[in-house]
């Protein structure tokens, strides 16, 4: 016996020693607290398409968690080899499996009853420097999963270096991509662009290449271009905001904007019309507002604290004037980050990050609320189950994204 | 019985055994004689699967597999047991993996060759070292015994020694298939020569045969051969 | 089987004292290094309260305190793990050679034994694999050590943050690579060791079979394992096809048993039927 020694201690130590280690690693994640949202109006059932991505801060270890369905799930729960997209992506790979390989950029889709279409530039540079792209374009008809994809070169490429598809819309069998180009210069001047590109879909051509809106500028001023935020990307939308925002780089390194400079602009897909909104009567869209907002291509939604409640309010894209203009029932302290999802002929909003002085754990609120009537239909607000108290302390708690399915 | 049938060996492009053909019988010293380099080695290892091959080596029969190990043994010119180990740990190894091996017969050749258990393999002589290697091989209940050159680089008692066991009970009715370039001290022991050179067999006979009907010695015929 | 784990035993013996030197060069250095990087970063903290006419609050709200992480990235902690480390990456190259060089050639008696040459070419991966999760076992037993050492040594107001052994695993890239902060990824990067170092016994199998141009075929083979088991990753990476994160997992996964396995037996008929002694 005694010439296996070494191999039999060898043999015990690596079983023992990494045997519990790991068990170890694997209770101390099951000490992790829990997180879910206590009822205290409505009910639970709302609760049901939240998804809540947070990070605990636990011992110099950052632990993703997400809160779905009132339920806590951390990131190392998850398996390794399970893709991590947005909701709404997820939803889009359930149902149509094969054609979203490789498709990731909710923005790029467009999606009604019928078609489910996908539009992104690839671009690359060849060895010699020279950038070359294409439109990777595909079309899935649902009622019969017959699917088309084609790439095409993307018009006039040599005098851009970079180009973001923001937006989809399939128009009688064309395909509409909007995207922000960045001019290639040789100068110091700089260039932005938004285009809108007509892809027909039959011809498998581009057969219009639209600019929307040019703007040179040289450093250092800067111009920007900002969407609000799109509360369903890929649903058809006959009107898009986008705005134009001028600032300027100081010396110190400072950036200011300028907002007097700066422009709002929405577009009209059916009539081709873009408008540029003033903004300027009472209680009508404006430039600040959209900024802030989240759209559904109708009607623009906007949190207002000024008045020192939380309001939510509503414009009409077209016209630009206020439509609807409800307070939402929630406790209102100094104003704090707040996450707004609107789905469902909901608003879902959620204020406080679950941390508050001194890195300790604060309690965030979440509202349920009708849109059109801004009826509460559900409140509560997140509630802490320590598995371990001991070091419940040292725990940092902070919320990151609010989505809905 | 061990059936050598047209093995042939190339090394890149030289060839070491080209087409060699001989048996080898049971309670038989069968000796492999040639000069240096022409294949005697390699003829061993063929046979103990030591060395891939062309052509068909047969053990009573059958092809080697991992069992026959239990049924033939090479005793190669060097040490093949770990310099850093003891006599007494090298026979443990060998009791530890061989079903066949014989503790009451290693004691006798530990005696017969008066080794010390407790030597170190890396400080023993050359003379000592082949007689490790040889109470090692003949310790194992096996058929065969196949030796490399027991007797080169040996010290002239060393070699008086080892050509005792020849002749005495611990070879027993095993079959031996020896390979030397010098005959001398074992003319006696042999029954079977074959004589090789350039990786073929020049001749095969049978000792008492060639003495009784042509009056030749073993030398005789190799000085017939290789200076012809 | 039982030759196998006898076999298995034997390779470790033979390399128990420089597997024991390994363990208490690992052992001393760190402790050592534990010591003495506090102690330095102690007297560096007091010199510069001297010199800069510090509080001790004052200092600390400036420089902040220490932790292990400060232990963790010095060479004496490092060290020892990266020396452990060559040593067993250049043995699984001496496993075999040393058995064929020198005056003694065991491999004589290595292929004489009566039992499959699989088992022999299994017996030396095992060895070396168990001698490999045998340091981790051994650092993850000193890690908490050293640990409650560093914090025994360290006056509760310079230390930054009680951390746990996991966390002290995490927060160090090396750490993180050999400890790996879950089981399932503990299995699947061992699992990678072990499919590379079948194919580098592959390899030298070629060699030993070969001889130089062994060495083309073997690291040809090398490159064609490898390339086999990436083809889901460079078909990615050429755009040709998307595939999911589990369908990429799950064909890795198969690609890499499928390697490992065609390796292993490759190497051991390689072993049996063309190496030449």
């Amino acid at each position: 016996m005694k010439r296996y020694l070494c191999s039999i201690i060898i043999g015990l130590v690596v079983l023992l020693s990494i045997g519990t280690y790991y068990v170890k690693v694997a209770s101390s994640a099951s000490g992790l607290p829990t997180f879910s949202f206590k009822t205290i109006e409505g009910s639970d059932k709302e609760l049901d398409p939240v998804i809540v991505q947070a990070t605990l801060e636990n011992n110099n270890l950052y632990e993703p968690l997400t809160i779905e369905s009132n339920m806590t799930t951390y990131g190392h729960d998850r398996s390794l080899w399970s893709d991590r997209n947005d909701v709404q992506i997820e939803r889009l790979i359930k149902k149509h499996r094969s054609f979203m390989r490789g498709k990731d950029f909710i923005d790029s889709f467009y999606e009604d009853d019928d078609f489910l279409a996908y539009a992104s530039v690839n671009n690359e540079y060849t060895k010699s420097g020279k950038m070359e792209a294409e439109f990777d374009i595909g079309v899935l008809e649902k009622k019969d999963e017959d699917e088309t994809s084609f790439r095409i070169d993307f018009p006039h490429q040599e005098r851009l270096m970079n180009m973001e598809v923001r937006d989809v819309q399939l128009i009688h069998s064309k395909l509409q991509v909007l995207t922000m180009n960045d001019v290639d210069s040789s100068d110091d001047k700089q260039t932005k662009e938004v285009h809108l590109y007509t892809i027909d879909l039959a011809k498998k051509k581009v057969v219009n290449d639209k600019t929307l809106v040019s703007e040179t500028f040289t450093y250092p001023n800067q111009v920007d271009f900002e969407m609000p935020v799109n509360t369903a990307p890929s649903q058809p939308n006959n009107m898009i905001l986008f705005s134009m925002i001028k600032g300027v780089n100081h010396e110190e390194g400072e950036y200011e904007e300028k907002l007097k400079e700066s422009k709002l602009f929405s577009y009209q897909y059916d009539t081709e019309k873009l408008t540029t909104i003033k903004g300027d009567k009472k209680e009508s869209l404006n430039l600040d507002i959209a900024r802030s907002g989240y759209t559904d291509g109708k009607s623009l939604y906007a949190i207002d604290f000024t008045s020192g409640k939380y309001q939510l309010k509503t414009f009409d894209i077209s016209s630009g004037a206020l439509t609807n203009d409800i307070e939402l029932n929630v406790a209102v302290g100094k104003e704090e980050a707040n996450f707004v999802a609107i789905k469902n002929g909901r608003v879902y909003f959620l204020l406080g990050s679950g941390m508050g002085e001194n890195l300790t754990y604060e309690p965030a609120q979440l509202l349920i609320a009708d849109l059109k009537t801004g009826k509460t239909l559900y409140k509560g607000e997140t509630i802490r189950h320590a598995a371990d108290k001991k070091n419940e302390q040292k725990i940092g708690f902070i919320i990151s994204t609010l989505e809905v399915i | 019985m061990i059936e050598v049938k047209k093995v042939s060996k190339k090394y890149g492009r030289k060839k070491i055994l080209d087409g060699v053909s001989f048996t080898a019988n049971k309670g038989e010293v069968t000796c492999l004689i040639g000069i240096n380099g022409v294949g005697k080695t390699t003829t061993l290892k063929a046979i103990m699967g030591l060395t891939p091959y062309k052509g068909e080596i047969l053990i009573n029969g059958q092809t080697m597999t991992k069992d026959s190990y239990e049924k033939i043994t090479f005793i190669p010119d060097a040490p093949t047991m770990l310099p850093q180990m003891t006599v007494k740990q090298a026979m443990v190894f060998m009791k530890d993996f061989y079903h066949s091996w014989n503790q009451e017969r290693a004691l006798q050749l530990l005696e017969f060759f008066k080794l010390k258990e407790e030597s170190r393999i890396s400080e023993l002589s050359k003379g000592n070292t082949a007689k490790l290697n040889l109470m090692l091989g003949l310790s194992l209940d096996v058929d065969y015994v196949l030796m490399d050159e027991p007797f080169s680089g040996i010290d002239i008692f060393s070699r008086e020694q080892i050509a005792n066991v020849f002749a005495s009970h611990l070879i027993e009715d095993r079959g031996v298939i020896i390979t030397t370039h010098e005959i001398g001290d074992i003319e006696h022991l042999i029954d079977k020569v074959i004589l090789l050179d350039n990786g073929t067999v020049l001749k095969e006979f049978n000792t008492e045969e060639m003495r009784e009907e042509e009056g030749k010695s073993v030398v005789d015929v190799m000085r017939e051969v290789y200076q012809a | 089987m039982m030759r196998y784990l006898k076999l298995v035993n034997f390779e470790i013996n033979r390399f128990s004292k420089i597997y024991l030197t390994l363990l208490l060069i690992t052992l001393l250095s760190q402790f050592a290094g534990v010591l003495i990087v506090t102690k330095s970063l102690l007297n560096d903290a007091k010199e510069i309260m001297l010199e800069e006419k510090l509080s001790e609050v004052a200092y600390l709200s400036e420089y902040g305190g220490i932790d292990f992480t400060h232990i963790a990235n010095t060479l004496w902690f490092l060290g020892p793990i990266a020396l452990s480390a060559v040593a067993l990456i250049f043995y699984i190259f001496l496993i075999w050679y040393r058995d064929w060089f020198g005056k003694n050639t065991f491999i004589y008696r290595l292929l004489m034994l009566p039992t499959s040459r699989l088992s022999i070419y299994l017996s030396k991966a095992t060895a070396i694999f168990l001698m490999v999760l045998g340091l981790i076992a051994w650092q993850m037993i000193l890690l908490p050590l050293e640990n409650a050492l560093f914090h025994s040594s360290v006056p509760e107001a310079f230390l930054n943050m009680e951390m746990s052994t996991s966390s002290i695993a995490a927060a160090n890239g090396i750490l993180m690579l050999i400890i790996p902060s879950t089981f399932t990824q503990f299995l699947l990067s061992y699992g990678i060791g072990l499919m590379v170092m079948s194919i580098l016994f592959t390899a030298i199998m070629f060699e030993r079979s070969f001889r130089m141009k062994g060495i083309l075929l073997g690291l040809l083979y090398g490159g064609v394992a490898a390339a086999l088991f990436l083809t889901p990753v460079f078909i990615m990476a050429s755009e040709i096809f998307h595939f999911y994160s589990n369908e990429l997992f799950g064909l890795l996964l198969t690609l890499g048993i499928i390697v490992t396995g065609l390796s292993i037996w490759l190497g051991s008929w390689l072993l049996k039927n063309r190496v030449t002694v």
